[in-house]
């Protein structure tokens, strides 16, 4: 059995492909591997900045045979009256190279034919693994690619070697210029000469000798436990996400972690403003100590030992010019109060017909009007009108300028200065995707679609990989702040405010990420789609019919209590346009309890619980009346009265929805 | 190391490398890239290797002489080596070894930025370089230039000498770099920072600026009817600094801005295709 080693050799990948391109070397290796008929036992995939390794282990020494079966002739055009075989058949086995005796006849629908079978022997694995390999890199998709050579192969950034070896042997290919070989290289400085890789099996010890921590979970774990250790000598603890983590695992081949301090004097600044500066401008992991931000921070450093005091300086130099520079942008800020600069939302002007920030908010203003009305919020309505005047303003800042990715909360860090609580935190929380504050949400969710509306109405429509206005994501955001906080509120009519010129589209964009959250919510994919059918453009009543839905499903009614509602679906559905059901005309018992329990059905608004409770009856009802009653009786008078009788039936179902696609999975 | 010394130095190590060294370009630039010296050799085939210091206006970022850290006006050096050679990236740590920047002692990265310049219709693939946390570099593959996608790519290394130059001073204000051991950053610059702040960013006239657009923009459309690519390109860079003043006095709407870029990118695309039906690559 045999081990392969694929590496692939880089200058610096951006580390946001990471760790998509990881899965993606995995999955295709798996596809091609498949297809090129290698057997293998298992796979290996690891990363650093400047290399993807593949390992895959076991391989069997030869491909697989490959069999294949190719038709033929008719048999009765293959056979003369003799039973010899005929030019026509003979002339076949040339053509795929096989003997008549290799040829059999089998039955097909189209009679008897003559088929082939080929037989491929497998070449021995050495010799497909170059065209693996090749296929393999070139089958890597990325957001962005470039060129650098002449055979202007796309790849993020330019290969620079290709080690590609099973077991001891060299498997030679050739891409992007480069031929493969046996040499590898370690960390950048640390190991700068060419290594040569005798054995696939060696490779992992030479690399870490190399300085090169080549496993990037073994990596990730070691610079969070280091993290954690550096912070806690210090009694602090780190400010770390996932994404920050695996941003700085991807931008190093060795870590070092490294303490940097700053002067207290900046810890005057707000802490979301440091913390911006630290993370996504420095990649640095901010620290905390006894629930305030302490003054230091940890760089995730690709070198250090000797070179540590140099780095530990030259970092702490570089924050806090930073931090002066936003120290100087706070107080020329500070000195005009947000409300001074709502004026300034005339002067700038957005994309298109949109006029200024100012047409903005009074846009958002109707919408908040409509949600006021029908939620009855008359109460906070001042405060939430203040908030939504300041909502915009920070834009105006340098901050805001400098550090755009903090409006909204820049707003809120001012307006804190001189609003009162409930206004500042609507204005700090309106931009984030799950406000924890209800009067942030009611700006969002006017905001959110103000976006989509008007960019909708202005063609931008997003559609495959096109989304630069981020739609999707705005979409998302304001499906789960609705779904989330159950604000039952229809938004056709938020659409009319806002002149929507397409609101079909609209609704549907809006719909599938609704579909994608009440997925992720957990809901069957049936059962999500049936609440979808309910005609409403109401988020919060589609996601309560669905988790309904959802709870139902577990009952041992529901499967009967569906299928009802879909005979009374099915057979009525082709129908546009017919009488109402005159009980006069009725022939049978069954028909007139039918329509007794329809009458006596509640027409005032029921909960959908006690809905389906009430509906439970039906599903006898409905089974003795199809038993007995046939309903497409030649005369039509009868037969209309009776589907009308139907129809009437399936309406007390449609707020489940369409449950048409609940009785497809039963 | 004095501001002139690493200038010096980081010439005289790509002259070793066998560049050409010119000199900056005689016009108001955004940067090293907009030079004829870069922007034309990057299209085409032939080879090109070249570095000079660039001189680069941003009336934007003018502070007045205020903020230790940002300046209207700087020098960036400029380095094309085109094709971009296997080791390019080998070479541009030698550089930093001149200047007394050892390898072993800092933590140098090479950090995903993407650089694209909408006025020029230009853009590539490349890294900001780090030394302990600081930009230094700007490093770049071109991919497209003059809205035409390169033929041979050339690998563009700028560095931001007062950054380096700070770095390697240790001062914390730009102003206080020594350019020599007699006379500071400031003592050269100060007064001009402060003059041309107060010019782009609260005294310039928008009708002047504008009418001064339009006259540019039509001599650059005149000179390419004449086939006079490189006096048309001169037109077309003034363009690109008299938007620069606009943007920067806040003059522009959103709309304004969409369409002003798209004029000068215009005229840059003329310029690249003339360029290169002159030269007889035409597409």
């Amino acid at each position: 059995m045999k081990t392969f080693l694929l590496e692939i050799g880089t200058e610096e990948l951006p580390a946001g492909i990471f760790p998509d391109v990881i899965n993606q070397i995995e999955d295709k290796s798996r596809e091609l591997l498949e297809k090129y008929r290698v057997d293998y036992g298992d796979i290996e995939v690891f990363a650093t900045p400047r290399r993807l390794v593949l390992f895959v282990y076991n391989l069997s020494e030869r491909q697989r045979d490959e069999i294949r079966k190719v038709k033929g002739p008719p048999k009765n055009v293959s056979l003369d009256n003799d039973g010899k075989p005929t030019k026509a058949l003979t002339g076949f086995a040339e053509r795929q190279g096989c003997n008549i005796e290799d040829i059999k006849f089998e039955a097909t629908p189209q009679g008897e034919y003559a088929f082939a079978y080929i037989k491929t022997e497998g070449r021995p694995v050495k010799e497909v693994l170059g065209e693996f390999s090749k296929e393999l890199i070139g089958s890597l998709e990325f957001q962005r690619n470039m060129y650098w050579e002449d055979t202007k192969f796309l790849f993020p950034r330019p290969i620079r070697w290709l080690l590609s070896i099973l077991d001891e042997d060299l498997i030679p290919f050739e891409l992007a210029g480069v031929r493969s070989d046996r040499y590898t290289y370690g960390h950048r400085f640390l190991s700068p000469k060419p290594i040569e890789i005798k054995s696939a099996t060696e490779y992992k010890e030479f690399l870490r000798s190399a300085y090169v921590m080549f496993d990037n979970r073994e990596r990730k774990d070691y610079i969070l436990k280091e993290i954690e250790r550096k912070a806690s000598e210090i009694q602090a603890k780190p400010i770390l996400t996932e994404e920050l983590l695996n941003e700085v695992t991807f931008l190093v081949e060795f870590p070092f972690i490294i303490l940097g301090e700053f002067s207290r004097e900046f810890l005057e600044l707000p802490r979301e403003i440091l913390a911006t500066v630290m993370i996504h401008h420095q990649r640095y992991i901010p620290l905390e100590k006894d629930g305030n931000l302490y003054p230091g921070f940890i760089i995730v450093s690709n070198m250090g030992g000797k070179a540590e005091e140099n780095i530990k300086r030259g970092n702490e130099r570089v924050i806090s010019a930073r931090f002066s520079d936003a120290q100087f942008f706070y107080k020329r800020d500070t000195a005009i109060p947000l409300r001074d600069r709502i004026r300034d939302l005339e002067k700038i002007s957005l994309p298109g017909e949109r006029g200024t920030l100012r047409d903005k908010v009074e846009k958002m203003r109707a919408v908040l009007d409509y949600l006021i009305d029908t939620l009855k919020l008359q109460d906070i309505e001042e405060d939430l009108i203040t908030a939504l005047d300041l909502c915009e303003t920070d834009r105006t800042t340098e901050m805001v300028k400098e550090f755009p990715e903090l409006h909204g909360i820049i707003g809120g860090i001012y307006a804190r200065l001189n609003e009162k609580e409930s206004v500042w935190k609507t204005v700090y929380y309106h931009e984030s995707e799950n406000p924890p504050v209800f009067e942030a949400r009611l700006i969002a969710i006017a905001e959110r679609m103000y976006d989509i509306v008007s960019h909708f109405n202005e063609g931008y429509i997003p559609s495959g990989s096109q989304d630069p206005y981020g739609l999707r994501r705005s979409a998302s955001i304001l499906v789960s702040i609705i779904g989330d906080s159950n604000i039952d509120v229809e938004l056709e009519p938020i659409m009319d405010i806002l002149e929507s010129k397409n609101k079909k589209d609209v609704w549907n964009f809006l719909s599938q990420r609704l579909y994608n959250y009440l997925l992720n919510r957990g809901i069957k994919r049936d059962l999500v789609e049936s609440a979808l059918g309910i005609n409403t453009t109401s988020i919060a009543k589609i996601t309560n019919t669905a988790l309904l839905l959802q709870e139902l499903s577990n009952r041992d009614s529901f499967p009967l209590f569906v299928t009802s509602a879909v005979r009374c679906y099915r057979i009525t559905k082709d129908l546009k346009e017919l009488p109402s059901c005159n009980p006069e005309e009725f022939e049978t018992e069954d028909e007139r309890i039918l329509y007794k329990f329809i009458e006596e059905f509640p027409k005032e608004e029921i909960s959908l619980l006690e809905r389906y409770e009430r509906l439970l009856p039906l599903i006898d009802i409905l089974d003795r009346f199809f038993k007995n009653v046939f309903v497409m009786v030649d005369d039509e008078k009868i037969r209309n009265n009776r589907l009308a009788l139907l129809k009437d039936t399936y309406s007390l179902f449609s707020p489940f929805g369409d449950l048409t696609k609940v009785e497809e999975r039963l | 190391m004095t501001f002139q010394e690493v200038i010096l130095k980081l010439l005289n190590f790509w002259q070793e490398q066998n560049c050409i060294i010119t000199q900056p370009y005689d016009m108001e630039v955004g940067a090293g890239t907009m030079s004829p010296d870069t922007f034309f050799r990057a299209l085409g085939k032939e080879k090109w290797n070249v570095a000079y210091v660039q001189p680069s206006r941003r009336p934007a970022d003018g502070r007045f002489g205020e903020n230790p850290n940002r300046l209207g006006k700087y020098y960036q050096l400029q380095v094309i080596l085109k094709p971009a050679p296997f080791n390019v990236q080998d070479i541009y740590i030698e550089s930093l070894k001149v200047l007394g920047i050892d390898p072993l002692a800092h933590d140098i990265r090479f950090v995903e930025d993407n650089w694209e310049s909408p006025t020029l219709g230009a853009w590539g693939l490349g890294w900001e370089v780090w030394l302990d946390g600081m930009e230094i570099t700007q490093f770049t593959y071109f991919q497209q230039m003059g809205g035409l996608p390169v033929d041979v790519v050339s690998a563009e290394i700028t560095y931001g000498l007062e950054r380096i130059a700070m770095y390697v001073q240790e001062k914390d204000n730009v102003f206080d770099l020594l350019w020599n051991n007699d006379i500071t950053y400031g003592e050269v610059r100060f007064q001009e920072e402060v003059e041309f702040s107060k010019y782009a960013l609260l005294n310039g006239d928008n009708k002047t600026l504008r009418d001064f657009f339009e006259d540019c923009e039509r001599e650059a459309k005149r000179l390419l009817e004449l086939r006079l690519v490189l006096p048309a390109y001169d037109y077309t860079l003034k363009c690109s600094h008299i938007f620069n003043l606009l943007d920067a006095g806040g003059m522009l709407s959103y709309t304004d801005r969409v369409s002003y870029i798209g004029r000068v990118r215009m005229l840059a695309r003329e310029c690249a295709r003339l360029y290169l039906d002159m030269k007889g690559e035409s597409l």
